[in-house]
Parts: C-alpha cells; sequence; structure tokens
C-alpha cells in the first residue's frame, strides 16, 4: 500500500517568508564581512571603503526583511510585541525572534557610526558583536526551517529541510550574496559619487575572488545535501525528485544552479582570462557577476520553502503511524 | 483563571484502574482503516458541531487506492500526541497538553506564524485561507470537541473554539456519529479495550491491523 503524501501550503503561498530568508541570510552576511573587513584590515584599508558599502546594504536589507517576516503572521501586531509574547525558549522561532531584535538595532547603529564618523574606536566596538551575530542571523534562519533538536526524538516531518545540511547552507549562502550585495554597493557608491571618488575596482575584485570561494564551498555543500537526500527515507528521496524532479526542477536548476552557482564562476573565469589575455576589466562585468549571486540566493530560498510543501509520508496502515510521545509496544495507532 | 476552569473539566479514570489511583483520562482516536466506509460523517459532524469556517478541516477522510482494488479510507484528526511537536515549536505557548493528553489551542496569544503547520506530522494545524485587508488569521484545529482555555460553556468559548463536549462528559462529535464506529475516541486504556476486542474477533495476526494487506501475508 503506498504511504499517505501530505501536501501544505502556507509560506510558499506569498512572497513574505523567501524574501525574508534571503533578505536575513543576506544582511547576516554582509553584516559579517562589513565587520570583518573594518576590524582586519585597518584604518587606513582599501577594504574601509567595503565595510562601509556593505554596512550600508545591511539597513535596508534587514528592514524590509523584518516587514515582510512581521506582515507574514496571522497577526503583526502580536509578532511585533515578541517580548511579551513569545514565551517558549525552546521554539527557535523566539529564539531567532531576540537574534532578529539584536542584530536589526546594532545593524542600524553600525551604519549610522559610519555615516556620522563617530570614530574607530567606536565602530569596532560594534563590529567586534556585529561579526558573530551575523553569522547567527544567517544560521538561526537555517534552523528556524529545520529546529529538530525541540523535537524528542529528533523527528522533523519536512523531509527536505534537513537539519545537518540547511543552516549550514544558509550561512554559505548568506556569505556569498552579503559579499555580492556589498560589492555591488561600493560599485554603486563610486558610480554615484561623482568623478572624485574612489577607484572601485580593487575592491571590487577583492570582493568577486572571496565570492568565488564562498561560491565553491557552497556548491560543494549542495552536491552533499541532495546526495545525503537521494539515498535518504522515502520522505528525503520524494523530497530530492520533488526538487530536482519536474515539479520544481527548472527552478533549482535554471534559477540556483545555473544562475546563482555555475554563471557567476562562469563569468569570474571570463572576466580573468580577459584580464590576464587583454588586460580588459569592466565595472559592469564585477556588477552582472554580483546580480547572478543574488538572483540564485534568492531563488534558493523559494525553492527550500516550496519544497516544504511535501510532508512526509505517513505509512500504512495508520496503527504505524509514529504518533510523537507515544512509544510502546502498544496499542497499535494508539499507544499506552 | 480561564486555565483553571479548563482543568476542571478534564475526564478522570475511575481508581482500581491499572495503576491503582485515580488520575486524569488520556484521551485518544483510534482510527480502524477496516471499518472506515467514507461516508465523511465525521467531516459534517465536526463542522456543525463547532461552527467550522469554511476552508478549514478539523478532521478529514483520506483516500488511498481510489478506485482500486483495495481502496482504503482513512480519518485523520489531529492525533493529540503526548510530545506534541507543535507544542514544542509554538513560540506563544499557545499550544499545549491539557492533563488529560488533549493538545488545546490558545486563539488569544497564537500569531498565526505557522510553524506548527510544519511540524506537525499529521497536517492538524489549519489556517484561514485570506480576508479582508490581506489578514490570514490564527490557527485552528480539532479540539477534541474540548472547547479551549475561555471559561467552559461560554458564549466566547463556543464562538472561538465550538463545543466543549468534553465538559459534558461526552465524547468528541465525530466518533459520537461514526457509523460503523471505525473512528472510536477516549481514555487510551477503554479504546485499547475496545480494540483488543476487535482483533481477537477478527483473528489473532497481523490481518487485524491491515498488515496483511500493507505488506503482504509473510510478515
Amino acid at each position: 500500500m503506498e504511504p499517505i503524501v501530505l501536501w501544505q501550503h502556507k509560506w510558499g503561498l506569498t512572497f513574505h517568508i523567501p524574501w525574508y530568508l534571503f533578505l536575513g541570510g543576506l544582511a547576516g552576511g554582509t553584516m559579517t564581512v562589513a565587520c570583518l573587513a573594518d576590524l582586519l584590515t585597518g584604518s587606513q584599508g582599501r577594504l574601509q571603503r567595503f565595510a562601509k558599502a556593505a554596512a550600508y546594504v545591511t539597513v535596508p536589507a534587514i528592514v524590509l526583511g523584518g516587514l515582510a517576516l512581521t506582515f507574514h503572521l496571522g497577526k503583526p501586531e502580536r509578532g511585533i510585541a515578541f517580548p511579551l509574547f513569545f514565551t517558549n525558549y525552546q521554539s527557535w522561532m523566539t529564539i531567532g525572534g531576540w537574534i532578529l531584535g539584536a542584530f536589526a538595532p546594532l545593524a542600524i547603529a553600525y551604519a549610522a557610526a559610519w555615516y556620522l564618523n563617530f570614530g574607530r574606536g567606536f565602530r569596532v566596538s560594534l563590529a567586534v558583536i556585529g561579526a558573530p551575530l551575523g553569522v547567527l542571523m544567517s544560521l538561526y534562519t537555517g534552523f528556524l526551517l529545520s529546529a529538530a533538536w525541540v523535537i524528542p526524538g529528533g523527528r522533523w516531518y519536512v523531509p527536505l529541510w534537513d537539519n545537518t545540511y540547511l543552516p549550514v547552507l544558509f550561512v554559505l549562502s548568506g556569505l556569498s550574496t552579503g559579499v555580492a550585495a556589498a560589492g555591488l554597493g561600493t560599485l554603486l557608491m563610486a558610480r554615484f559619487s561623482g568623478p572624485a571618488a574612489h577607484e572601485p575596482m580593487e575592491v571590487a575584485e577583492v570582493a568577486s575572488l572571496t565570492d568565488v570561494a564562498a561560491i565553491i564551498v557552497e556548491a560543494a555543500w549542495v552536491y552533499l545535501f541532495f546526495s545525503a537526500l537521494k539515498v535518504g527515507t522515502t520522505g528525503q528521496q520524494l523530497a530530492y525528485n520533488l526538487v530536482t524532479g519536474s515539479d520544481l526542477g527548472p527552478w533549482f536548476w535554471w534559477g540556483f544552479i545555473a544562475t546563482g552557482l555555475a554563471a557567476p564562476l562562469a563569468v569570474s573565469i571570463v572576466q580573468q582570462l580577459g584580464k590576464i589575455l587583454f588586460h580588459a576589466e569592466a565595472k559592469w562585468v564585477f556588477g552582472l557577476k554580483f546580480l547572478l549571486v543574488l538572483a540564485g540566493g534568492l531563488m534558493l530560498r523559494y525553492v527550500v520553502v516550496w519544497g516544504g510543501d511535501l510532508k512526509t509520508p505517513l505509512v500504512f496502515p495508520p496503527s504505524m503511524w509514529p504518533v510523537p510521545g507515544i512509544s510502546g509496544p502498544p496499542i497499535p495507532g494508539l499507544g499506552g | 483563571m480561564a486555565q483553571a476552569q479548563a482543568q476542571t473539566t478534564v475526564p478522570y479514570r475511575e481508581a482500581g484502574g491499572p495503576q491503582g489511583k485515580a488520575e486524569p483520562a488520556r484521551m485518544k482516536f483510534y482510527i480502524d482503516v477496516k471499518r472506515c466506509i467514507e461516508c465523511g460523517g465525521c467531516e459534517v459532524a465536526c463542522k456543525n458541531e463547532n461552527n467550522v469556517p469554511p476552508g478549514i478541516a478539523r478532521i478529514r477522510v483520506v483516500t488511498i487506492n481510489e478506485g482500486e482494488p483495495g481502496e482504503t479510507n482513512v480519518a485523520v484528526p489531529c492525533m493529540h500526541c503526548s510530545k506534541a511537536p507543535c507544542v514544542a515549536v509554538c513560540p506563544v505557548d499557545a499550544l499545549y497538553n491539557r492533563p488529560d493528553g488533549i493538545v488545546a489551542l490558545n486563539k488569544e496569544t497564537c500569531i498565526g506564524c505557522g510553524y506548527c503547520l510544519y511540524a506537525c506530522p499529521f497536517g492538524a494545524p489549519q489556517f484561514p485561507k485570506g480576508s479582508a485587508f490581506g489578514a490570514r488569521g490564527v490557527m485552528d484545529k480539532c479540539t477534541y470537541c474540548a472547547g479551549g482555555p475561555e471559561v467552559a460553556f461560554s458564549e466566547r468559548e463556543k464562538r472561538l473554539y465550538g463545543s466543549n463536549r468534553i465538559a459534558e462528559g461526552k465524547l468528541p462529535m465525530c466518533a459520537s456519529v461514526c457509523a460503523t464506529k471505525a473512528l472510536i475516541a477516549g481514555d487510551a486504556e477503554e479504546v485499547a479495550n475496545a480494540v483488543r476486542q476487535r482483533m481477537a474477533a477478527r483473528g489473532a495476526g497481523g490481518g487485524a491491523w491491515g498488515w496483511d494487506s500493507a505488506y503482504g501475508k509473510g510478515l
């Protein structure tokens, strides 16, 4: 007898959660690279401009992401007042509420410190907290989906949201999209700062190479993730077929793998060849690459959320359903 | 206050049971796929008894292998898990286990995030599909006809959660109306006894549970 496969649609029906996961992960990435660049390069380093651009990009990303998160709720007013309502500290949503509640003001303060020239001492003190908090922000978006640890027995009922792989994947994607967004911000800041502005090519090249490294690691992790799904439980195999097959396949292969991973790497290779052979460089090539990375990161979130509509199949007969908390030998289907 | 009111209405086992002491009953459903005929009586009775809004199904009958030999029907309500994943993930503790094992919902604290929907293996949490100004509302689920944390039998409880048959000493409406008694409800011990009797009547062996049709005679 075939298992019962349940489908449930909620987070994938509107743009809110995919965009929140994308913007939240991106903001975590930009904050991390901004703080690291600020801390590691000294007050006169060329990456200071990169850090400044990254700090500026973080603010709209986290504000828009936070709005998307809040307004997906059935009762947004209760979400805004989360310190009063969120009482279950086992839940990643509660933990995430506090991470977001700490991250957003810090990101705004850090950007303000850049804009108002508060002095490096103050900025560095924010950056020391901001770098790990940025990683935590990206990491939590993964754990939000795959919070298996709160479930007794470690069982989670959305097979695609594997907690072994998803949080790390979201951190890697957050870093790659964060570097891309910061690189794009650096180019745009130079573009609109007038002819006397700095030359951003060196900085963009550093960002581009960093992104290449992040994309290669991310691609390897995606390979491990889907290899594990392919040989996993029945539910994981169904999830693998759903994502890589005909249903979500075009979004996964063209939207994420081709646009977000393969194309940026190809652009980088062409760019390096052009530089070596013809000594040619163009800002728009960097811009194109960064945009591709961002589009791929967004599509990854969409595919992961859409794939979450598939639940772990219920085997037949119901007497074999693993009702949580009922162990036993039991009364099949009923428990002790 | 409202919680305390609800706790006074939980059913108790008689003293002298297997544990030898009075204790809260542990309320459970059992679904007998050998008896379900897909009449839909449980779905209709639930909606009628609890004024369930359109688009919400607190219980639904799933058909497997429809139109083929071996077609089977299964009613799927909330299974009221003892260690419920929905309770574990709910950030605002809107879901909680009552002393009698019923997984209850407090709509006054639910934020409508949908986390429980993804945590539940049975698809029990339900959400309205949308309303004026894009508001999506809070979660709805099977209450085991036990109302909510409001004062029992109050108008507010009736409006938010439906009836409170458990406080009246009755069983959930879906199980009460099931013509073939495919869906039975009650204290786990009582339900287990009924199931044992059925198993004995059908003869010992895996066939009593559907094992034969599911996995062949070899198991």
